[in-house]
């Protein structure tokens, strides 16, 4: 049973990374599954790209495991508020289109970042980032030529709209959504979480004797 | 498949075990940043860097991306024999310093691998071809560990740290003003940079020096006092800093590395016809047709550079 979804992952995965997402060939039932087994795989593979993230910030163990969760679920909700928006886009171009069908294309477009651990890779890894990006967004364009059956140039312009718009959700959007983790953060582990590495140059006197040392 | 070659599977393989090498390059930083304690904050920030005082220059050499270890025999050590030699009771060298390794460790010594490392040490010294470059590789792969924002700063620290203890275990007397100099070699500039930022935090005048260095735009210039790059006409590898890391383009305005230019705390100085690594670079000891010797022009530049700046004790006396 699992060898089988895994499979049907890899094939739907792999159809979508080439361009060509067969998004009506698979049943409602094993299309939740699939969406949420990729969910999980990006998410994993996205805190495997922010390893310096987690180890400024220690995440192991059960902080681990709850970043994950939350990891997982951030993904859910950017690519089922991405299918929302096709959903109205659909009915404005006069092709309304069943939500599930569309929340399982949007996530076959989070494909490209199953390799979000390439991020790791030192002074490429956030461009490589934007690449699969890019490539989502190619991924984007042809579930939505394929779910909506219309021209190029129409698919294009309504995957356009959608990214753009999911774009600025996330970016107005997102901050609100931090602070909130953040508050968690500090709730669970009593120190604040810091956003990046380079806080650590804002601590002064950590060459003084006994300012860093082995954890006994 | 070319009459039976499997070129493409070859190239493939080298692709994948390339980026393999890449994504493992920051476990050892990684790691040891997981061993460490989380840093207590003991003091509030203080003014960086006293007027340098006139006591003694204290010169940090780290070396170019072809070491395997501190220890390990390096093209560099006639260089450094003669700037010790002339450097006499000016200023203190201090060596033994592996800039590719937050632990410190030398590639050939305390590692799963250190076999493959000797032999490839050993490769190295009699010239073998290609095989060698490895360890090139896994030392460009740590200089980008340590130009990289995300991973930099606690790379920057371990390496700071063990600057900071060869330097105190050298005589360094903390809060002295007695100035620092970095002088990096090739990807030695670069970790020369990032460790700055730390030592200047103790208070130390801190000065760098890069011979053919390859640098990014590190944070650690907003705290270098001065930032001297010497290099080859025919040297094409150190130019690849310029071009790789976008935060030393012009388009960058507020780049640390644009600040520092602006600031007239940057100066590149072409000291002669050299290659990175070919012949002649800056260590070679042959006679030139000119009757020039790159390893003594090199020497001179390096030695010439830190009297202009009045860092060294004969230079004051004048």
């Amino acid at each position: 049973m699992l060898s089988d979804l895994f499979q049907l992952v890899l094939a739907e995965v792999g159809a979508a990374l080439t361009l060509q997402p067969h998004v009506s060939g698979v049943g409602a039932g094993d299309q939740v599954l699939v969406g949420a087994v990729l969910a999980v795989l990006v998410a994993v593979s996205m805190l495997a790209g922010e390893s310096a993230l987690l180890a400024i910030n220690r995440v192991r163990g059960l902080a681990y495991w709850l970043t994950l969760v939350m990891t997982a679920t951030g993904v859910l909700l950017l690519y089922l508020t991405q299918a929302s928006l096709l959903w109205v886009l659909g009915l404005a171009i006069g092709q309304p289109t069943d939500w599930l069908v569309l929340a399982y294309a949007t996530l076959l477009a989070a494909s490209p970042k199953l390799l979000s651990f390439v991020q790791i890779v030192p002074g490429f890894g956030p461009f490589l980032g934007r690449l699969l990006s890019a490539w989502g967004f190619l991924v984007l364009w042809a579930v939505t030529a394929s779910v909506f059956a219309v021209g190029d140039g129409l698919a294009l312009l309504v995957a356009a709209t959608a990214g753009l718009t999911g774009l600025a959700a996330s970016h107005f959007g997102g901050p609100p959504l931090v602070r909130v983790r953040d508050r968690i953060w500090t709730a669970i582990t009593g120190r604040p979480m810091r956003r990046s590495s380079a806080e650590l140059l804002q601590v002064p006197g950590l060459l003084d004797d006994g300012a860093v040392g082995e954890r006994r | 498949m070319i009459a039976g070659f499997p070129l493409a599977e070859i190239v493939v393989g080298a692709v994948a075990l390339l980026l393999l090498l890449l994504m493992t390059a920051p476990f050892e930083a990684l790691w040891w940043w997981s061993q460490q304690e989380e840093p207590v904050q003991r003091r509030p920030p203080r003014e960086v860097g006293p007027a340098p005082t006139e006591g003694t220059t204290w010169i940090v050499y780290l070396a170019g991306v072809g070491t395997a270890s501190s220890e390990s025999s390096r093209p560099e050590q006639p260089l450094l024999d003669r700037l010790r030699d002339r450097l006499g009771d000016e200023a203190v060298l201090v060596t033994g310093v592996f800039p590719y390794s937050v632990l410190d460790h030398g590639l050939t010594t305390d590692r799963d691998l250190s076999w493959l490392w000797r032999v490839l040490d050993r490769m190295q010294r009699r010239k073998w071809p290609v095989l060698p470059l490895l360890i090139n590789l896994y030392n460009v792969f740590q200089v980008l560990v340590s130009a990289d924002r995300r991973y930099g700063p606690f790379f920057s620290l371990a390496m700071a740290r063990t600057i900071w203890g060869r330097l105190r275990a050298a005589g360094y007397q903390p809060g002295s003003g007695d100035p620092v100099v970095l002088l990096g070699w090739s990807g030695g500039g670069q970790i020369c940079l990032g460790a700055s930022w730390y030592l200047a935090d103790q208070g130390a005048p801190v000065y760098v020096l890069s011979l053919g260095g390859v640098l990014s735009s590190d944070p650690g210039l907003d705290r270098v006092r001065h930032l001297w790059h010497l290099y080859g006409s025919r040297d094409r590898v150190h130019r690849l800093g310029g071009l790789l890391f976008p935060s030393r383009w012009p388009t960058s305005r507020d780049s640390s590395w644009n600040r520092a230019r602006r600031e007239g705390r940057i100066t590149t100085t072409e000291i002669g016809p050299y290659t990175h690594s070919g012949s002649p670079s800056y260590l070679t000891r042959r006679p030139q047709p000119d009757g020039s010797v790159p390893i003594e022009v090199t020497t001179e530049a390096l030695l010439g550079t830190l009297a202009g700046a009045g860092l060294l004790v004969r230079d004051r006396a004048r």
